[in-house]
């Protein structure tokens, strides 16, 4: 009771005299004795509290690790085990405490004892049982195990190598162009399966990308798309876009006269035209061939003594080209 | 009533410039090489008349004039040029007056560089003839075109640009120096 009183008087303390409360009680050596021994009494009730719990029947819910062993090398797991199996179990506390603290046992899965000639290996619901039941004291009930049984594909043949196809919808952003092809950090893959289904698969695809608004050259990783009954590595590739700044840019280009008859001269004016048009930024100083053209067979239509210019040939890259005039007078020379 | 103005002028004279002028100001101007491109190509009299005089190869299958075929015929031999423009030309005047009658404006524009071969000059109430000295023509087309003098001095006396004897013909100076919308801006005035 004393202890209690002192506990009550601290609290009380602290609350009315803020940091200093410990100078304004008068603590004994009586006060001291009474605290020592509440303190005592509460850690032995603690200790016949868990004594106690520790010996009463519990049932929990308990993840147990689960490994494939004594693999040999050149065999690929196709299908990969759960990591981990829930088992419901009903024992003593003190019988299933390993469990929560310290190093849990695992479910050994030895390859050699259950994998069977064609590429599968097979846990019944009876010996999956009796491996979990096995780590576990005599006195432990297994309420339920997930998953019951297992079924895992393996294969002895080596990877086949399969092209990756991409599934991209890349947009970039006004005045931005991606400028290039989207790399791919693998271009193929390599599958693990059977021979029959190895025989079917010829390429593998990412899971559909879809980007817009780019004003910056994009890096990412991208899942391949599974296959069932495959296993497939890389599982992810990194894909870059490449995405420019697009600048306007000027050039002034010839214009050719096309379908012209041998032995006719056709003088153009003017001859020249300004082709205006927009560029990736890493381009601009860089010149291709803009073809400009007017067509001999149009003088066919022409009243203004004008043929029409057009664009015969540019560069894809090249966006938005405009040129200075639509049209050039034309003279005739069949000397 | 509704007025229709020729535009007229040689070569490097700038009768285009004029032309977008007009169209930028809110004028109706006629696309001569346009329609005369779209009623061949579309026109079942001009087609029929095109056969008959030049046998079918010169439609394609697709109902429109093999250009190609048709060019190596007419420009090969002149009296079959002229063939082709008697065929043509009135086709195109009519689709013009055609037009002019529909565009519910006072005054319609068209630009051509054959009014008088073409026989539009029948149906025109004005002419504006576009003009530069020949000494500024020649020195365009020598800067923008990299031929001779003589050669551009030739090909300028090959024109037929007198239009003077033309009814109600005007002229726009376009020599450089001279500002040419306050003279298309008093032509419109006269008009109307």
């Amino acid at each position: 009771m004393n202890g209690f009183f002192l506990f009550f008087r601290i609290i009380q303390v602290s609350l009315l005299g803020g940091h200093n409360f410990l100078r304004k009680i008068k603590l004994n050596k009586h006060y001291y004795k009474s605290l020592g021994l509440y303190l005592i009494f509460i850690v032995i009730a603690f200790v016949f509290w868990l004594l106690l719990a520790l010996n009463n029947t519990l049932q929990r819910d308990i993840m147990v690790p689960l490994k494939l062993t004594s693999v040999p090398d050149s065999v690929t797991i196709i299908t990969d085990p759960p990591a981990f199996v829930r088992v419901t179990v009903r024992d003593k506390g003190a019988s299933l405490l390993k469990f929560f603290f310290g190093e849990s046992s695992a479910i050994n899965i030895n390859f050699n004892e259950f994998a069977d000639a064609n590429g599968n290996i097979h846990v019944s619901s009876a010996e999956f049982r009796s491996l979990v039941r096995n780590l576990f004291d005599a006195s432990a009930t297994i309420i339920s195990v997930s998953p019951d049984s297992l079924n895992v594909r393996y294969t002895n043949l080596p990877g086949k190598l399969v092209p990756v196809r991409l599934d991209l919808d890349a947009e970039p952003d006004m005045q931005y162009v991606i400028n290039g092809p989207v790399t791919l950090s693998d271009d193929s893959v390599l599958v693990f399966s059977d021979r029959k289904t190895l025989d079917d698969i010829d390429e593998v695809y990412t899971f559909h990308v879809d980007v817009t608004q780019l004003k910056d050259t994009l890096v990412r990783p991208v899942n391949i798309a599974p296959i069932p009954g495959t296993k497939i590595s890389p599982r992810s590739i990194t894909i870059t876009i490449p995405v420019e700044p697009l600048i306007r840019k000027e050039q002034n280009i010839p214009i050719i006269v096309k379908n012209k008859p041998a032995g006719v001269r056709v003088v153009i004016l003017p001859s020249v035209v300004q082709a205006s048009f927009l560029v990736p930024l890493s381009m601009y100083s860089k010149n291709k061939p803009v073809i400009a053209e007017v067509d001999y067979n149009d003088i066919l239509y022409s009243m203004s003594n004008k043929l029409e210019v057009r664009i015969a040939e540019s560069p894809a890259i090249y966006k938005n080209i405009s040129l200075g005039i639509d049209s050039v007078e034309y003279v005739i020379d069949n000397n | 009533m509704m007025k229709l103005v020729a535009i007229v002028g040689g070569i490097g004279s700038g009768k285009s410039v004029v032309s977008s002028v007009l169209r930028i100001i809110g004028y109706n101007v006629y696309d001569c090489d346009s329609r005369a491109r779209s009623l061949m190509n579309s026109s079942a009299a001009i087609q029929h008349d095109l056969v008959a005089a030049f046998g079918p190869d010169v439609i394609t299958g697709d109902g429109t004039v093999d250009a190609p075929r048709l060019s190596s015929l007419v420009f090969a031999d002149k009296s079959l040029l002229l063939t082709l423009n008697s065929i043509v030309h009135p086709r195109v005047k009519d689709d013009l007056l055609q037009w002019a009658s529909g565009c519910g404006s006072d005054v319609a524009f068209f630009e051509t560089a054959i009014l008088r071969e073409s026989g539009f000059s029948a149906v025109c109430d004005a002419v504006w003839c576009v003009a530069a000295p020949d000494e500024v023509r020649v020195r365009r087309v020598m800067a923008r075109n990299g031929v001779s003098e003589a050669a551009v001095r030739a090909r300028i006396l090959a024109q037929n640009n007198d239009y003077s004897d033309l009814h109600d013909c005007s002229f726009i100076c376009n020599d450089g120096v001279a500002a040419l919308l306050p003279q298309i801006h008093d032509l419109l005035h006269n008009l109307v």
